[in-house]
């Protein structure tokens, strides 16, 4: 009997992550990309609520894929956070690291917006950018 | 063409005899148990438990992040018991395509005590649907537990979203559309092209 080999759930990843459908995943795109003007600005994705990668600009699919199942756990443990806290919704978050700056913002009841920027971006400019394109996010998600 | 593929009573406890007896081997040295001549280590453990992956993870990430973490985990196991049952020698019929392996799926699962259930595949529109009339072993330990809002079963829904995949060469996702937990009668999962879960 041939004995399979051990499959590790990383590699199969790849075949549980379903196209969203190509309207949706290009209009987030453009989104994403109007984020480049930012000084300092490195990556973005926007993620399911769940945590599964909806578009991203990452050059490794890889890392897109684990941000974003970070991100929708930053945001959900947020959430349960200020429920527990009794602080009222959550709003952003904001991870600061040696070498860069992460910022993470709902964009609307269905998405997730994460973006990666290098340690001295300007926090408030990255923050009001990063406003603007998860609220126009949410208009093209609510569009679809 | 619409595809139907049922387990009886009957059939359930020859399936009970034939995958948690037959096809596993205890390694005493170890006092680990392996299953279907495959190198994965493979024990008995309470579907309270597999539950409660889900109810602790929920409790602080959320419902969304924490279903697509237990449908992960659910998604490889399913994937992986496709891909054992593929190469079964006493059951060589479950090579010559890829409807047969996907109509296994139901044997293996109320075999293994997760729960007898149908499967149903439509290959003019590529729908699959698995339902459980008396509910997952899963959902059943989840309402035990009290009603939820929310599914109880994203681990099975992984489970049949990697067995069909792996059969069919698809890549659908799947939802639990009615749970036992819930109050439903049945447990229901049904293949969907894209999801997309809204918060409250």
């Amino acid at each position: 009997m041939a004995v399979p080999r051990t499959i590790r759930s990383e590699t199969l990843l790849e075949t549980i992550i379903v196209r969203p459908p190509i309207d949706l995943s290009k209009a987030l795109r453009e989104e994403l990309l109007g984020l480049r003007n930012v000084p300092g600005w490195i990556s973005a994705a926007v993620t399911r609520r769940d945590g599964l990668a909806i578009q991203h600009t990452f050059s490794k699919t890889r890392e897109a894929n684990t941000l974003c199942a970070m991100a929708a756990a930053i945001v959900g443990s947020a959430r349960s956070t200020g429920d527990e806290l009794r602080q009222g919704p959550f709003n952003y978050s904001v991870v600061q690291y040696l070498d860069g700056l992460l910022l993470v913002m709902e964009a609307g009841p269905e998405a997730i917006l994460a973006c990666l920027f290098a340690r001295g971006a300007n926090l408030g400019l990255a923050l009001l950018k990063i406003t603007q394109v998860a609220k126009r996010i949410e208009g093209r998600l609510e569009e679809m | 063409m619409k595809h139907r593929f049922t387990v009886t009573e009957k059939e359930s406890e020859a399936q009970f005899h034939r995958v948690s007896q037959d096809l596993l081997t205890h390694n005493s040295r170890q006092g680990v148990n392996y299953w279907g001549g495959a190198e994965y280590p493979t024990m008995l453990i309470w579907a309270g438990r597999i539950y409660d992956f889900l109810r602790v993870l929920e409790g602080i990430v959320g419902y969304y992040p924490a279903r697509m973490q237990s449908y992960r985990v659910g998604y490889t196991s399913g994937w992986n018991g496709a891909d054992v049952s593929a190469r079964f020698p006493i059951d060589p019929s479950a090579n010559d395509g890829k409807v047969r392996l996907l109509s296994s799926g139901n044997g293996i699962l109320s075999g293994a005590g997760w729960g007898r259930c149908e499967i149903e595949y439509d290959d003019a529109t590529g729908a699959v649907h698995w339902e459980f009339p008396e509910g997952t072993a899963i959902g059943l330990a989840a309402r035990q537990e009290g009603r939820r809002d929310k599914p109880a079963c994203p681990f099975v829904a992984g489970f049949v979203a990697g067995w069909t995949n792996r059969s069919l060469g698809t890549k659908d996702e799947f939802q639990e559309t009615e749970c036992v937990s819930k109050g439903d009668a049945r447990c229901v999962f049904e293949s969907v092209a894209y999801l997309r879960p809204k918060a409250e």
